[in-house]
């Protein structure tokens, strides 16, 4: 499949140089991992500008605290990610955000409809909405929710009435089913 | 709760995405320390969504790069060290060019200043070799001049007789002088052209007071000094040199005799 990273500096050294504040090593952490993690906030977003906002703002957190990142605890892209998305939804639910009219609130989002502009996702030849339209709805639902738009597993229970256990066990399901369309299971 | 029921349950999911509680995450990480298939399904969670990440990825404006890396600073903060690993390879190379050329240097000087002391040393010894022997020309020098001075001294004396010997012999040249002060009664050989009369032989001075000869001693040729000192004598009339067996006579040899001299009065 295209797109994906050849990757030449060891993940363990890639680490410790940032960690050292090698800047060299931080410029290729960053065209490394950018568009994928661009990807995942604009997701949660939907703004360029916001996007934009956002990464900036997550590489300088990564290059600031690099040394609170903890192998034993995930892979480096986990980290990177989750404090990615963390910031995406907190830009989501800050006033400024709601203010400014493009927060995708629970109320207007209607996934089966397409009411997301999932076209200006597409990249590299597949897109979100073809991949979701490749599981069950159910499973489709929750994935899109939390997997791509950041909702928790506590919002997802309390604003779609599903229960926790059925908000895990659907997100596994369809993660699995991701994983074997995208061919990507080691 | 087995392991696969914990895969199955689909909290891994929900730790790789971060949504999950302290305590959860602490369950989650236990369950990876003690169950190897746990965390490797977890590696598997994190590795899918890594490259589904990359797969749906979104290239962002080339503006946020820019803008992000010029907002870095542009050396490693106070008090951090800088681990820029071709900087560092430099900064190792150049420091090891550094010491290579200082041991270099270091030797190079070594061994020019050893030279210079090598040479140094040798001219030294040479010169307190050279000094030495000066010492030693000097002392000769000075015994020599000793001697000059002494026999100027007799010669002048007015009581001091200049007493030529000649060769008794036919086809002989030998020539010498007596120098005898009267009054001192010292007596100086002046050997002349008188050689050296070989291992077994010793030529003997003898003075001739009142018409018979009485030694004056084995003329001693160690002393490389033409004026040789005998003994000391008064009333002589004459002086004869004879060539004697080593250590001389009580009484010389007449036929041995090789130079005789009168004193005129």
């Amino acid at each position: 499949m295209s797109g994906r990273t050849v990757y030449i500096i060891p993940e363990e050294e890639l680490v410790r140089r940032v960690q050292e504040k090698d800047k060299l090593a931080f410029e290729y952490l960053y065209d490394r991992y950018s568009k994928a993690i661009y990807g995942v906030v604009f997701r949660i977003v939907r703004s360029e500008e916001v996007a934009s906002e956002v990464l900036n703002d997550a590489f300088l957190r990564y290059w600031e605290r690099s040394e609170k990142y903890d192998s034993s605890k995930g892979k480096l892209y986990t980290w990177m990610v989750n404090i990615a998305r963390n910031l995406a939804i907190d830009k989501t639910r800050s006033k400024e955000f709601s203010q400014s009219g493009k927060t995708d609130s629970v109320e207007s989002f209607v996934y089966a409809e397409a009411a997301l502009p999932m076209e200006e996702m597409k990249v590299d030849g597949i897109g979100v909405r073809e991949l979701l339209s490749k599981l069950k709805p159910d499973q489709a639902e929750i994935v899109d929710l939390m997997y791509f738009q950041g909702y928790t597993q506590s919002e997802i229970e309390e604003k779609f009435n599903i229960p926790l256990g059925t908000v895990k066990t659907r997100l596994r399901a369809g993660m699995i089913l991701l994983r074997k369309l995208l061919n990507v299971d080691k | 709760m087995t392991s696969k029921e914990f895969i199955e349950s689909g909290i891994l999911e929900l730790y790789v995405l971060g949504t999950l509680s302290a305590p959860e995450k602490a369950e989650v990480e236990r369950m990876c320390a003690e169950h190897p298939e746990v965390k490797a399904e977890l590696e598997a969670v994190e590795h899918a969504m890594e490259l589904m990440d990359q797969e749906l990825g979104i290239a962002p404006p080339v503006s946020v790069k820019q803008k992000l890396f010029d907002a870095l600073p542009e050396s490693a903060p106070v008090g951090k060290q800088l681990h820029l690993e071709p900087a560092s390879e430099t900064k190792n190379n150049w420091m090891m060019a550094a010491s290579v050329t200082f041991a270099l240097l270091s030797f190079g000087t070594a061994l020019f200043f050893f030279q210079r002391y090598s040479s140094v040393s040798g001219e030294y010894e040479a010169l307190v070799a050279q000094n030495s022997m000066m010492a030693q020309e000097l002392n000769q020098v000075k015994n020599s001049l000793d001697q000059n001075e002494q026999m100027l001294a007799l010669a002048t004396d007015e009581n001091t007789k200049r007493i030529q010997l000649n060769a008794t012999k036919e086809g002989s040249n030998l020539q010498l002088f007596v120098y005898w002060n009267t009054t001192s009664e010292e007596v100086y050989l002046d050997l002349g052209n008188l050689g050296t009369p070989g291992d077994q032989q010793d030529y003997q001075l003898w003075a001739i007071v009142e018409g018979k000869p009485i030694d004056m001693g084995v003329i001693d040729f160690t002393n490389s000094n033409s004026l040789v000192k005998m003994k000391n004598i008064k009333g002589a009339v004459a002086f004869a040199i004879t060539l004697e067996p080593k250590g001389g006579l009580e009484s010389p040899t007449l036929e041995n005799m090789v130079v005789l001299g009168q004193i005129t009065t």
